[in-house]
């Protein structure tokens, strides 16, 4: 019964944990789709700042998590 | 047994709270988040890391939702919102750091007090709201040109389209990396001070900054929440409890805003929020005996000054309102603008992408929520 539980409850965390992933990825999502679009329109300035916002995007999440928990 | 219904209760009790900040946040004018962290914090005595990791989740929702609206309806200049979410984006990272910083080093207090001013703060662009609607005209400068920034806008109070251009690019920029900074700091949208870049910094109608912020609010949140998740401020069960009520407390505030046609009964709501501010101040202070006082008389102090605040405003911005009323605008009449074929596409793309991905991740988050609060045995 407690090992059923358990598990329940695990199953229940991690589907809270994968909510939340998919609301963070949802903004990088659409930056990444407005990237695209001014590519395909050829706007070379606002593919350039959408690609900025992108690598501040992914400082946030990869680069600097392994900066600060290795440090 | 016991356990179980404690924390079934808990859950009611953060989804309540997001609710009530949810309703207070959309009446006030406000994002959920900056309304959740002090409801939170001072009802529910959670430590304010953890309410402000709640709220930066919360925040994302309510404006993924909502500007999948705006990208649809292309409200949202999304060509301004690219070009000054670089800025919030850096904003939020140089911001999570210090929040870091400043939580390791046991200074709590700060964030209090910063909270609770910047919440201050954040009611006078919303009380002006009201008060005028489009901008005075200025002519395009080089910034404009350089970047674009023009767009159409529809006007339902005077049936017409008009033309409108961003101007000081350069400045909305910089106030735009000083949101992004508080964003990260105390982990709310900072709306307001979007709007204010937007709307006093690059002369933009309104309208057109209120929507753009909301497309700008869920980027910045998701960089500065994905940092709170990995220093650990973020606690699952509260973040899913309250940002399902909020989600839930700004559908009922937007439906109630709706009924609520007479203009004074806002002042309420933001009384409310300035007393909210107060007490986060105060708080603060008596973190670290500079203010030794007990909780009864940071009740009283923070009621006194809300109400004297909320009067001399509403009294200065009721005068006001009767001079600007005078003044005719000229606007920009225009055709509106059909998207091109690509534009097109992207926006079904992403308004989709927004209204799913929030009906996915909250039904993660009900299911989740639930069956870790039901499934606790003894």
């Amino acid at each position: 019964m407690s090992v059923v539980a358990g598990d329940l409850k695990l199953d229940g965390l991690s589907m809270m944990l994968t909510g939340l992933l998919v609301l963070i990825a949802i903004p990088v999502i659409m930056v990444s789709l407005n990237l695209v679009r001014f590519a395909m329109e050829r706007d070379v300035l606002y593919t350039v700042l959408a690609a900025v916002t992108l690598i501040n995007l992914f400082l946030a999440i990869f680069v600097l998590p392994l900066m600060v928990l290795h440090k | 047994m016991m356990s179980l219904i404690f924390d079934l209760i808990k859950m009611l009790e953060f989804i309540a709270a997001g609710i009530v900040a949810g309703i207070l946040g959309a009446l006030a004018g406000l994002g959920g988040g900056v309304v959740l962290t002090p409801v939170l914090t001072l009802f529910l005595s959670v430590p304010i890391i953890y309410a402000t990791g709640s709220a930066l989740i919360s925040t994302i929702s309510t404006s993924a939702g909502s500007a999948s609206v705006y990208v649809r309806k292309r409200l949202a200049n999304d060509r301004i919102g690219i070009s000054l979410v670089t800025a919030t984006t850096t904003g939020a990272i140089v911001g999570s750091l210090t929040a870091n910083y400043v939580y390791t080093h046991h200074l709590t207090w700060i964030i209090y007090v910063i909270f609770g001013l910047v919440l201050l703060a954040s009611i006078i662009p919303t009380v002006q709201r009201s008060t005028c609607e489009l901008p005075p005209p200025r002519n395009p400068d080089r910034t404009t040109r350089a970047f674009r920034l023009y767009g159409v806008c529809y006007d339902p109070a005077l049936k017409i389209w008009y033309r409108y251009w961003g101007i000081r690019w350069w400045l909305g920029w910089l106030i735009m990396l000083f949101a992004g900074f508080i964003s990260g700091l105390l982990g709310i949208g900072s709306g307001a001070l979007k709007v204010l870049a937007m709307d006093w910094g690059m002369n933009l109608p309104m309208k057109v900054s209120t929507t753009t912020s909301n497309f700008m609010i869920g980027v910045t949140a998701a960089t500065s929440g994905s940092l709170y998740w990995f220093f650990g401020y973020i606690s699952p069960f509260i973040a899913a409890c309250t940002a399902i009520g909020v989600l839930l407390g700004s559908r009922i505030g937007t439906r109630m805003l709706m009924y609520v046609t007479n203009r004074q009964v806002r002042w309420v709501f933001v009384a409310i929020l300035a007393y909210l501010g107060f007490r986060m101040v105060l708080r603060g202070l008596g973190r670290e005996g500079i203010l030794p006082i007990t909780s009864m008389e940071r009740n009283i102090i923070a009621a006194v000054f809300a109400s004297v605040i909320i009067i001399s405003l509403y009294f200065i911005f009721t005068y006001k309102y009767k001079e600007i009323q005078d003044i005719t605008l000229s606007i920009y009449q225009a055709q509106p603008e059909n998207p091109g074929r690509i534009e097109l596409k992207f926006i079904n793309i992403t308004s989709s992408l927004l209204k799913y991905g929030v009906l996915i991740s909250i039904a993660l988050l009900v299911l989740g929520s639930y069956s870790s609060s039901s499934t606790v045995v003894g």
